[in-house]
């Protein structure tokens, strides 16, 4: 019997926010492993992500046929510019595109989901990486900590999400 | 039966398919159930009443019957909370979200002293990218109670602005800093030709361009500094001369008044040579230097040194205009006019200087020459001579002119001011 499950640290790392993360627990106390938080240049790499998402989900919401139309193109338009800017990799921008419903309804229920969700996310990330990650409050040297690079953003989101999300 | 106790625990929210695998997007799938947003939370119910409404109005084409959409969500209640964003759709939600989250880290901004210095940074900063601004965002979580969703509102805000992310920095600066700071002036960045200038603190950020019409210029830029001190030089000297020559006035124009009677005694073409007329005029120009001595044609020796200088005083269009005035004939110009003609509008000239010497003595030096142009395009040189026409040459110039209209005014102002210094000999002008 399993009082928790893999995922259940993961429940704590990103409780409602202002709410501290659990401090990690170990093999030897009995409890199962903490998940690590995401590093700054990953954050950054995840707000990266998600934004860029948003600003494709944004255009397709502003849309006046959505909801009315089939929006298919509009949504293959968008996914494949996220392809082109290297934000994610055509093989899961396919994959994402097989989910597509058909009716124009169920389109404008779905992208309003992912919205919703991806603001969300965008939440989460800072919070975790907070929970764990203590700031100097000194700004200077704390710029200096801004080592994110956008060239290396696959490699940054593939390493988050398999040190810190892995399973997700 | 440990399956069966198993299932008594709350089990973990499933991961379903999220955006993209490997995605962080997929992250939230998994952790759905810890709903930061409550208000999206609460207004579900209503969604999927309105969800159901687009649904049941649904065509088999697939396309939305929208009056059947209208007419169910005005039935339903729940439909009804939700009619706005049947209509305006999620972004206006998000778009409030974000409004609400802006003036929430205003409050909290003000206290914190790293929120200040950063966006203190920021603001000055010529080229800021949604690269850093995302460091940012991590940053400040890091270094700030603000919470993640408040963060991001303001990071969204930023990035969103219409005129762009400095703009958006400088925006929220001048949120924190106040209505009073932000109005307060503070030295800005010299106009193009280099003159300083002042800028409200909040108008500051934004660049001289964008403060528009709020930027104060407070000194002379260095070419304008050099062009007022030349004109103002140059201003000095014009006054100095006028008032120069407001002093010498009585000795230029007592012969040249005499000299014009007694042209008008000798005729134009100075029939009475020999007369006691003439002999004058010889003698009185002898004695200014104005003929050479011995002169036997006196007149027209006059005629041609008050052509020379009604041409040096006066613009070529005036001067065919006032010998016609003068004698009493539209189609005389200066080659055709006689020296009576000539040394009148000559007289005329010098009172329109002796007028405006008198009138600017008051204008400070520096503003002469300027105030001096402004003066003559206000004055008819003619109203200067009026005494000095004939009875039917004031009648002709008179009715030439409409009462009431910019000319007549002209003569009618000019008149008064000659009156006014008592430039004019017989006191009929008018």
């Amino acid at each position: 019997m399993r009082l928790s499950t893999p995922e259940a640290p993961q429940k704590k790392a990103l409780q409602p926010m202002g709410q501290p993360m659990a401090q990690p627990q170990t093999a030897s106390q009995g409890g199962p492993q903490q998940q690590p938080a995401p590093t700054h240049s990953q954050t950054v790499a995840a707000l990266r992500h998600l934004s860029a998402i948003q600003s494709e989900l944004t255009k397709l919401l502003e849309n006046p046929n959505l909801g009315k139309a089939d929006m298919k193109s509009a949504i293959i338009d968008g996914v494949t510019k996220l392809v082109a800017d290297r934000i994610v990799p055509a093989t899961a921008a396919v994959a994402k595109l097989a989910m597509v419903p058909d009716r124009p309804f169920e389109q404008k229920k779905w992208i309003e989901q992912d919205y919703v969700q991806n603001e969300q996310a965008r939440n989460l990330v800072l919070d975790h990486h907070r929970a764990s990650a203590v700031g100097t409050e000194n700004y200077e040297l704390e710029n200096k900590l801004h080592d994110s690079d956008p060239e290396n953003h696959m490699q940054d989101i593939s390493a988050m999400m398999q040190s810190n999300y892995k399973g997700a | 039966m440990a399956d069966s106790v198993s299932a008594l625990y709350p089990q973990p929210a499933q991961p379903t398919q999220g955006l993209l695998n490997g995605d962080p997007s997929k992250l939230i799938s998994t952790l759905s159930g810890l709903n930061q947003f409550q208000m999206i939370a609460k207004t579900l119910a209503a969604k999927q009443a309105v969800g159901s409404a687009f649904q049941q109005s649904l065509r088999p084409d697939g396309t939305v019957d929208l009056d059947k959409t209208a007419d169910i969500i005005k039935n339903d209640p729940n439909a009804a909370f939700m009619g706005q964003e049947a209509t305006s759709g999620i972004l206006s939600q998000r778009k409030q979200q974000i409004e609400n989250n802006t003036s929430a880290f205003d409050l909290t901004a003000k206290q914190n002293g790293f929120v200040q210095q950063w966006l203190a940074g920021r603001s000055n900063q010529p080229n800021v990218t949604s690269e850093d601004l995302h460091n940012d965002a991590v940053t400040l979580s890091r270094n700030t109670g603000i919470p993640s969703e408040m963060i991001n509102g303001v990071i969204d805000s930023i990035t969103n602005d219409p005129k762009g992310i400095k703009n958006g920095l400088v925006t929220l600066q001048n949120r924190l800093m106040g209505a009073a700071t932000a109005a307060g002036r503070v030295e800005g960045p010299p106009t193009a030709e280099g003159a300083p200038q002042k800028v409200p603190l909040g108008a500051a950020g934004y660049g001289t361009q964008a403060a528009g019409g709020a930027t104060m210029q407070t000194g002379l830029s260095p070419a304008e500094t050099a062009a007022q001190t030349a004109s103002g030089s140059a201003s000095g000297t014009a006054s100095a001369g006028a008032l120069g020559g407001a002093a010498n006035y009585a000795s230029r124009v007592t012969p040249l008044t005499k000299i014009v009677h007694l042209l008008d005694e000798v005729g134009p073409t100075g029939q009475g040579i020999g007369t006691e007329s003439t002999n004058t005029v010889k003698n009185i120009a002898e004695g200014l230097g104005i003929i050479k001595p011995g002169s036997t044609k006196p007149v027209e020796e006059l005629r041609k040194y008050y052509t020379q200088n009604v041409l040096r005083n006066a613009d070529i269009g005036s001067t065919d205009k006032m010998v016609a005035a003068f004698h009493g004939a539209p189609n005389i110009d200066l080659n055709q006019a006689s020296a009576s003609d000539l040394a009148k509008t000559d007289l005329s000239l010098q009172r329109l200087a002796q007028a405006q010497a008198l009138e600017g003595v008051h204008v400070p030096k520096d503003k002469y020459q300027e105030w001096a142009a402004q003066f003559n395009n206000q004055q008819d040189p003619i109203a200067y001579g009026f005494d000095l026409m004939s009875a039917d040459a004031q009648k002709k110039y008179l009715a030439s002119m409409k009462p009431g209209s910019d000319e007549y005014n002209r003569f009618k102002t000019s008149l008064g001011i000659a009156h006014r210094h008592k430039l004019l000999e017989k006191q009929n002008g008018g």
